[in-house]
């Protein structure tokens, strides 16, 4: 993909950067989400009568309406939050799976939505799968999961889910890695294309995955399972290696479907330094680091545009 | 936008609606086998991820008409709107025949879209929010040509100090749009605030309603005893409802498309409302709804 500068990128960027004020009447729209999802959070609204929400610069007419409302309106739909927690446990599949696992509570995943990392997405109009995923990852030391392999599993599955949005956050129109080119000289530079990165995890990892695949593939056979004491667990879970560990690199296709193929270390390091614009020497230098020689980083150049991971760019004076 | 298109509008009639995948009990083809001249095009509600399924593509392929209902732009959200989601809706209208496009105006999803982020609200009935849901809907219409008809979506609140029908013609007028005016999301609306049926339509510029919906809805309660009216699409229609239609059809010069929102009943359930439906909003001589 070769672009003409980056105006036309920039052009449609519409998406509210964290920092914009949005008008009065899409904040309160945003607190009403956060009230849909988490009745502790209306509790908290409607007991210090809006106080709550003071930081928010709400017009006090319009925090007087909003509870003068019903509260038992807003947990009307009372499976909300777990049809939302069935969608983010599909992508967080095994990582979720590990935490209940090790904790053995729903509520440790359910209390998303009553977290800051929940209510912040909303109130700034970002993914909710990536507040999740902060969210898992601040469980990590909570619930003494750092030996589990769930934070390598998460590793995997949030780059995953990062490249989706990437992508799809890129055939929407805003491009978030040209956001790195804001300000740079004019000239060529090579960028990872959208959705493009790597992982680095312990070599069992997909073992791990796998097992856990097998588990609730086994379990999904009979719903009734989580009423049964003598409910199977998952078995022959391995314990992750800590010394050998390989590449991944993640990219997704024009449908925006995401996929990862183990590439070699060096590689995956090229890609994550290209997650940033390089011009052509920077670029040169990097793949030197691959023993390449001229010829074959002529090639590998070529090829890495052909197989669309490394975009060539054109900034030109505007 | 509005005046330079709706002389140019077809007349519809009374249609059904219908949505991406749903294996609704009425299907369209076969309701009209066995009681023709009921229904004249279909509602296809949908989302650019989802696209047309089957059923509907059937439904034009045989030449009936279509009309496309989006189920995923914030109107009331200037960043929701995106070039994908402009030319990915123009296409399925236009792959549709769809004259117009229509669908609730307020939020479909939270944040950006997509999945787990679904829900609908209202927009928050203030000046400001109508200016920024007009500002959306004029520029749909201008990147796609087509009208666009907000609707007056349903909820269990409504915020914002504007009458809902007040906040729909100042966005009517602003954006140069047409409206689809929902009877019996009004009829909810009327009820929240303890308002007649028919209160604020005096005022409400008619000639902007090109489609209405009708559907049925009834007394709901929560486990912990909250009742509210459930916009569930049942078959029995409210007579709050026919009351807002009754009135509103013989004055609506514009309207084109009365939809019965049913799909999910059991057909025998629907005929006498589609009947009735049919005598207060007859085709006209020489529209034909088939063109097959």
């Amino acid at each position: 993909m070769s672009r003409e500068g980056h105006e036309e990128a920039l052009f449609v960027d519409r998406a509210e950067k964290p920092g914009t004020v949005a008008p009065d009447f899409m904040i309160l729209q945003r607190v009403v989400v956060r009230m849909l999802f988490d009745p502790a959070f209306v509790t908290r609204v409607y007991e210090s009568e809006g106080a709550e929400l003071d930081g928010l610069n709400l017009p006090k007419d319009a925090v007087q309406q909003l509870i003068a409302n019903d509260r038992r309106l807003w947990n009307a739909d009372r499976l909300r939050r777990r049809r939302a927690l069935k969608i983010l446990m599909e992508e967080f599949r095994i990582s979720s799976a590990l935490v209940l696992l090790h904790t053995n509570k729903l509520a440790v995943l359910d209390a998303f939505f009553s977290s800051g990392f929940f209510h912040e997405s909303v109130q700034q109009r970002q993914y909710m799968a990536p507040a999740f995923r902060a969210y898992l990852e601040s469980l990590i030391e909570r619930h003494a999961l750092g030996d589990t392999g769930f934070p390598e599993v998460l590793l995997l599955e949030g780059g995953l889910a990062e490249s989706r949005r990437e992508l799809k956050d890129a055939r929407r129109g805003w491009d978030r890695l040209l956001d790195k080119t804001r300000g740079m000289e004019p000239g060529a530079y090579f960028l990872c294309a959208p959705g493009v990165m790597s992982v680095e995890i312990p070599n069992n990892t997909l073992e791990l995955i796998s097992r856990m695949e097998e588990y609730l593939f086994e379990s999904s056979l009979i719903p009734a399972l989580a009423l049964c004491d003598d409910a199977p667990k998952p078995q022959g879970i391995p314990t992750l290696n800590s010394e050998a560990r390989d590449c991944y690199l993640i990219e997704g296709d024009e449908s925006g479907k995401v996929d990862f193929n183990k590439v070699e270390k060096r590689f995956a390091e090229l890609i994550d330094s290209c997650r940033a614009p390089k011009n052509e020497r920077q670029l040169r230098r990097e793949l030197r680091k691959l023993d390449l020689s001229r010829e074959q980083i002529k090639q590998m150049t070529h090829a890495l545009k052909n197989a669309g991971i490394l975009r060539r760019l054109v900034i030109q004076k505007v | 936008m509005f005046h330079s298109k709706v002389d140019s509008l077809p007349f519809l009639g009374v249609g059904i609606s219908g949505e991406y995948g749903t294996r609704p009990h009425i299907e369209p083809l076969e309701f009209l086998q066995r009681w023709p001249g009921l229904v004249h095009f279909v509602e296809y509600g949908s989302d650019i991820e989802r696209g047309l399924d089957g059923r509907i593509l059937r439904w034009i392929e045989q030449g009936f008409k279509a009309t496309y209902h989006f189920l995923d732009i914030n109107l009331e959200e200037p960043e929701d709107l995106d070039p994908l989601w402009l030319s990915e809706t123009q296409a399925m209208a236009e792959k549709l025949g769809s004259p117009w496009i229509c669908g609730d105006s307020g939020l479909w999803h939270f944040g950006p879209r997509d999945r787990g982020h679904g829900l609908l609200l209202p927009p928050i009935l203030s000046p400001e929010s109508a200016e920024y849901t007009a500002k959306v809907v004029r520029e749909i219409q201008e990147k796609t040509g087509f009208l666009v008809l907000p609707e007056n979506p349903p909820s269990l609140y409504y915020l914002g100090t504007m009458h809902i029908l007040d906040y729909f013609a100042k966005v009517a007028e602003d954006a140069d749009c047409g409206v689809l005016l929902d009877a019996a999301h009004l009829a909810i609306f009327q009820k929240a605030r303890g308002l007649e049926p028919l209160h604020g339509l005096e005022n409400f510029p008619v000639e902007r309603i090109i489609e209405m919906h009708i559907a049925g809805g009834g007394d709901a309660r929560t486990a912990d005893g909250y009742q509210y009216i459930d916009d569930d699409h049942r078959a029995e229609v409210h007579e709050d409802v026919w009351s807002i239609v009754e009135h509103l059809v013989p004055r609506c010069k514009n309207l084109k498309a009365l939809v019965y929102e049913c799909e999910h009943n059991e057909p025998e359930s629907t005929v006498a409302t589609f009947e009735r439906l049919n005598k207060v909003f007859p085709s006209k001589a020489g529209e034909a709804a088939c063109v097959s």
